[in-house]
């Protein structure tokens, strides 16, 4: 989309504002100022988005501004797209942007036309006020007329500001025919429309709250959260904007500077989506902007495009809460049937979540810094106290002084602040009940009103989640989130989403909950780290839940930077099955040899006697369907089944596998979590492949002895090889059944076996 | 964990340059007939190398051809590159809804071979035949600020700079219907007459062209192929040739107007 840039100078300092109603911003500083001197300078109207959010970072401090005439404004606006000018003139059209013709200077404090009629008044003062106005044009026509001995210096001025008074006419005019698309119509100045606009404002402000959205997202939102507004909400998002309650920027902006780092690396400004953080490198003829090259992020095109033009809108957050201390150990166990081992690491966490943030008294600062600067003291002070609201607002309950305050208070616009909220990880064995132990952390934030969010990379993890979730806070709104989700828009205190969801938060939540933080597509996308980071408010909390940490992680852990907890034991109190070795040939071998190795046979037939419920896993998908047949070969009488990922029947052979209807079902590492199946064994064939790696093996670990009646289930690594994977792998769990042990968490001692 | 900081980028440094599939994300054996796909990606690809009907280019028998009482045709024929399949579909999609502008590329490519194919079949029968001026089918100017470009005219301009043929605008959309994606058939025939007009500068562009022809062939009459993305029941062609058709009575030349179209559903 296009918009509008201007420059204000009020109380002192200059600044650039972008509109996309100018109106509104016309009213707001002949209302807002009480600068004599303060001045409004029209820089360019319908220029590419992109644009005008790249001159509103630009810091205007230039000696001799304050007398500067139009030519001199459209120099320094042309040296502000210098290069964006350069590109464009690449694909040679020579249409040019920024136009002495359409600029203008109001002097808004002066006594000019313009002022006196852009106040605010009920329908019969307006009219007077139009009246006014043509009377003051003849009256200044006649000055000029009679009085020719003044100087032509003043003459000039005159004709100047009557120039830039009738453009700023026309503008006026023009925004208001132009109504309809996005902007509110009607006549602003009417106190009735002003009021609903102000309203509209505030509404608008209220359903952004903690959200990022994009300019199609937020019709989606309010064609849902405020029907009245939907289709026409920029006259209400430009109010909201001015007031401190939106923060507007594009999908696509240049990142902000690097301060730190090599020279070579602090120069590169490339674009970056702010949505997702990757980097936006497609650059195309855009029609929406008109600019020749228009960057677009190519990593979330799946939740709608975001490009440099088009608008990102932000509410503006609250501070975060602290979780209340958690009560005595037991007490959480009574209410949320918890293990001793259990309920520690629900301790440490709940300690956590009570600590204040990790920077001390630099964080309150950094937290109303990224609330765009609303609660900053103005630096006259004290004066706004005298209103309930320390939030600015159009309202005519404010003295004028006020009003002169707020127009000091800079808002801060592109809140990419560089502070991460505090992290903990609860490290629990596979099979522990690591969502039971979310539920105390759950219910400290919300009992002191906070939000929370349970994000999973898997969308089936949120169908698992959300009942249970519903079933032990049934008071909670509670609102799931995932790709054609009917929630989408909902409003609720707790969130639960898959994880690219979080793309459309920002710096809502108090607690961020990321449960399997090593499973793919969280693990190794950068993208989504972005998400989950902004999602959170920077004050706010992170809990990192896992089985198997990613590397990173444990390191940070063992090295006392990241606090932690662990639960090393399971529910039942039974230690981990450790996997035992079982040398064999590859399973390609065994496929071209039509022979399944006997002592391999052996142990199968015997987890079969037993009456176990047997996962084969595999590497490859394409030995799935081969090895099935071997093995219905040597093994009759049982069902054998094989499934992948690319089979549509998943979810039903997991179904028939977890009724004992299937035996012995052949898979790879797509059900290396989340299945539970009671009274399992677990063959690992090629457990040397590369595909395995630690995290995977004892996640496929794990999916033996998980219940109570059979909590020492068998589980085999075969291979032609041993790998620093496998060993690592057995000696993770290894270590993990001395801890329980250590602890006293054990039923039962794991040397007797 | 340090040597692995250092024999990490060595190991980049020696690998070999993969670059990932385009469509499916993978990083695998790529395509060596189509630039930036993989093999199976393009194995994927349905072909329309032998049109079943030789008017709308249909891959199978098309009952819309020879369906009597029918609307009055403008246009010599249809070709299109591919069958509208599932996976075409999807990638379609990816193009020009959730506008993945690097598809362009791919689309442009595959239209290119298609336009190869066609001006084949056309010279077995006339050896001199060519096209003069290529031009596509527009979007109204709503939809063109909500998507931020026109597939077509993208399509059109990529073909346009493969075969070395001018492109020209010489149709604009004034009416802005619903998406065509929603509607049967006999809505879609009803609602494209008059959805278009011709371009205020259409009888100059055609002028033009006519004079810049080679002496030899003033007296053939002027190729226009009108490119879009889809072609469905052919009412949107149908009325963009019919404006062109209108075009030429005014400038008193013949055309033939033939249509290109990406996919066929």
């Amino acid at each position: 989309m296009r918009s509008t840039v201007y420059v204000i100078r009020n109380a002192g300092i200059w600044e650039i504002r972008i509109s996309l109603d100018i109106r509104v911003d016309l009213l707001w500083w002949a209302k807002v100022s009480s600068d004599p001197l303060c001045r409004m300078v029209l820089l360019a109207k319908d220029i590419p988005l992109g644009w005008a959010l790249k001159m509103e970072q630009l810091d205007v401090q230039v000696r001799g501004m304050d007398s500067w005439n139009v030519h001199q404004w459209k120099q320094y606006a042309i040296g502000a797209l210098q290069e964006e000018l350069a590109e464009e003139a690449k694909f040679n059209s020579n249409r040019s942007c920024i136009s002495e013709k359409s600029m203008w200077i109001w002097q808004v404090k002066g006594e000019s036309n313009v002022t006196r009629c852009l106040d605010v008044h009920s329908q019969t003062k307006m009219e007077q006020g139009q009246r006014s106005m043509e009377l003051g044009n003849s009256a200044v026509s006649e000055e000029l007329k009679g009085n020719s001995m003044k100087g032509r210096e003043r003459i000039e001025q005159v004709n100047e500001q009557r120039l830039s008074e009738e453009k700023i006419q026309v503008l006026w005019d023009s925004s208001g025919k132009d109504a309809g698309r996005g902007r509110k119509a009607g006549d602003l100045r009417h106190g009735g429309v002003m009021q609903e606009m102000i309203s509209e404002a505030n509404e608008l402000a209220r359903v952004l709250q903690g959200r990022s959205l994009l300019a199609a997202e937020v019709d989606g939102l309010l064609a849902e959260a405020a029907p009245s507004l939907a289709g026409a909400w920029f006259t209400a998002a430009q109010l909201a904007y001015l007031q401190g309650q939106l923060v507007l920027g594009a999908g696509v902006a240049p990142a902000a500077k690097p301060s730190r780092g090599a020279p070579w690396q602090r120069r590169r400004k490339v674009p970056g989506c702010r949505r997702c953080g990757s980097v936006a490198l497609g650059r195309t003829a855009c029609a929406t902007c008109g600019s020749a090259a228009c960057a677009y992020c190519e990593a979330c095109l799946a939740m709608g495009r975001s490009r440099a033009c088009t608008l990102l809108l932000r509410g503006a957050a609250q501070p975060a809460v602290r979780g209340t201390a958690g009560g005595s150990p037991t007490e959480a166990m009574g209410r949320w049937g918890l293990s001793a081992a259990q309920s520690a690491a629900a301790d440490a966490a709940l300690r956590f979540l009570a600590k204040p943030p990790a920077g001390g008294g630099a964080m309150p600062m950094r937290a109303s810094q990224s609330r765009g600067g609303l609660n900053q003291k103005p630096e006259t002070g004290g004066t706004l106290s005298t209103s309930n609201s320390s939030r600015p607002s159009y309202s005519s309950s404010l003295s004028p002084i006020s009003w002169a305050c707020l127009g000091r208070v800079r808002l801060k616009r592109y809140v990419s602040m560089p502070s991460t909220p505090d992290r903990f990880l609860l490290w629990a064995v596979t099979g522990a009940g690591k969502t039971e132990m979310i539920f105390p952390l759950l219910a400290s934030i919300l009992e002191a009103r906070g939000r929370v969010l349970v994000a999973t990379p898997r969308r089936d993890v949120v169908f698992e989640l959300a009942p249970r979730l519903a079933r032990a806070f049934p008071d909670e709104r509670i609102v799931t989130l995932y790709g054609g989700s009917e929630e989408r828009w909902r409003p609720g205190t707790m969130t639960l989403a898959t994880t690219h969801q979080l793309m459309r938060f920002y710096q809502n939540f108090d607690l961020v909950i990321i449960d399997e933080i090593d499973a793919f597509p969280f693990h190794n996308d950068p993208m989504l780290a972005y998400a989950a980071q902004n999602a959170c408010k920077p004050d706010g909390k992170f809990v990192y839940l896992s089985a198997t940490p990613p590397h990173q992680l444990q390191r940070e852990a063992s090295r006392g930077i990241l606090p932690h907890a662990k639960v090393p034991v399971r529910f039942h109190g039974h230690p981990l099955p450790v996997p035992r070795r079982h040398d064999m040939k590859s399973v390609a071998h065994c496929l071209q040899q039509r022979r399944i190795p006997l002592k391999l046979l052996h142990n199968l037939e015997r987890s079969i006697k037993r009456g176990a419920q047997l996962f084969v896993f595999v590497s490859r998908i394409r030995h799935i369907e081969p090895f099935v047949a071997l093995l219905r070969r040597y093994i009759p009488g049982i069902r054998i089944e094989g499934t992948s990922s690319v089979d549509p029947k998943r979810s039903e052979k997991v179904v028939a596998f977890r009724d004992t209807q299937i035996r012995l079902l052949i898979t790879t590492t797509i059900l290396e979590r989340g299945v539970t199946v009671p009274r399992s064994d677990v063959f690992i064939l090629d457990a040397d492949s590369g595909l395995f790696d630690e995290a995977s093996l004892i996640q496929m670990a794990g999916r033996a002895g998980r219940s109570k009646d059979d909590p020492a289930g068998n589980v085999f690594l075969a291979s032609a090889h041993w790998t620093s994977s496998q060993k690592g792998a057995i000696s993770q769990i290894k270590k993990m059944n001395r801890i329980a042990q250590k602890g006293g968490y054990l039923t039962r001692d794991p040397m007797n076996r | 964990m340090i040597w692995r900081r250092i024999l990490d980028p060595l190991h980049q440094l020696l690998a070999p340059p993969v670059a990932t599939c385009l469509t499916c994300g993978r990083m695998t054996n790529r395509s060596t007939q189509i630039h930036g796909i993989c093999r199976d990606c393009y194995n994927e690809i349905p072909w329309i190398r032998q049109p079943r009907c030789r008017t709308c280019g249909r891959h199978i028998g098309c009952p819309d051809c020879t369906r009597t009482g029918g609307h009055e045709r403008f246009f010599i024929c249809n070709r299109s590159a591919v069958a509208y399949s599932p996976v075409m579909r999807e990638w379609l999609g990816q193009y020009k809804y959730r506008g993945n502008e690097r598809y362009s590329e791919l689309l442009i490519m595959m239209l290119g071979q298609a336009f190869d194919r066609m001006r084949n079949e056309h010279r077995h029968t006339d050896s001199q035949w060519t096209i003069d001026v290529i031009t596509c089918v527009p979007v109204s100017s709503i939809r063109l600020q909500e998507r931020g470009f026109n597939q077509a005219e993208v399509l059109a301009i990529g073909v346009a700079g493969l075969s070395q043929i001018p492109f020209r605008r010489l149709i604009i959309r004034e009416r802005h219907t619903d998406k065509q994606s929603l509607k049967n058939r006999s809505d879609r025939i009803r609602d494209m007459m008059n959805t278009f007009e011709g371009d205020p500068d259409i009888i100059n562009s055609i002028r033009n062209i006519l004079e810049s022809r080679h002496r030899s062939r003033v007296n053939s009459p002027l190729r226009i192929l009108v490119i879009d993305d889809i072609y469905t029941t052919g009412s949107t062609i149908n009325s963009c040739a019919r404006v062109l058709w209108g075009a030429g009575e005014v400038i008193g030349h013949l055309l033939e107007i033939y249509s290109l179209t990406w996919a066929r559903s």
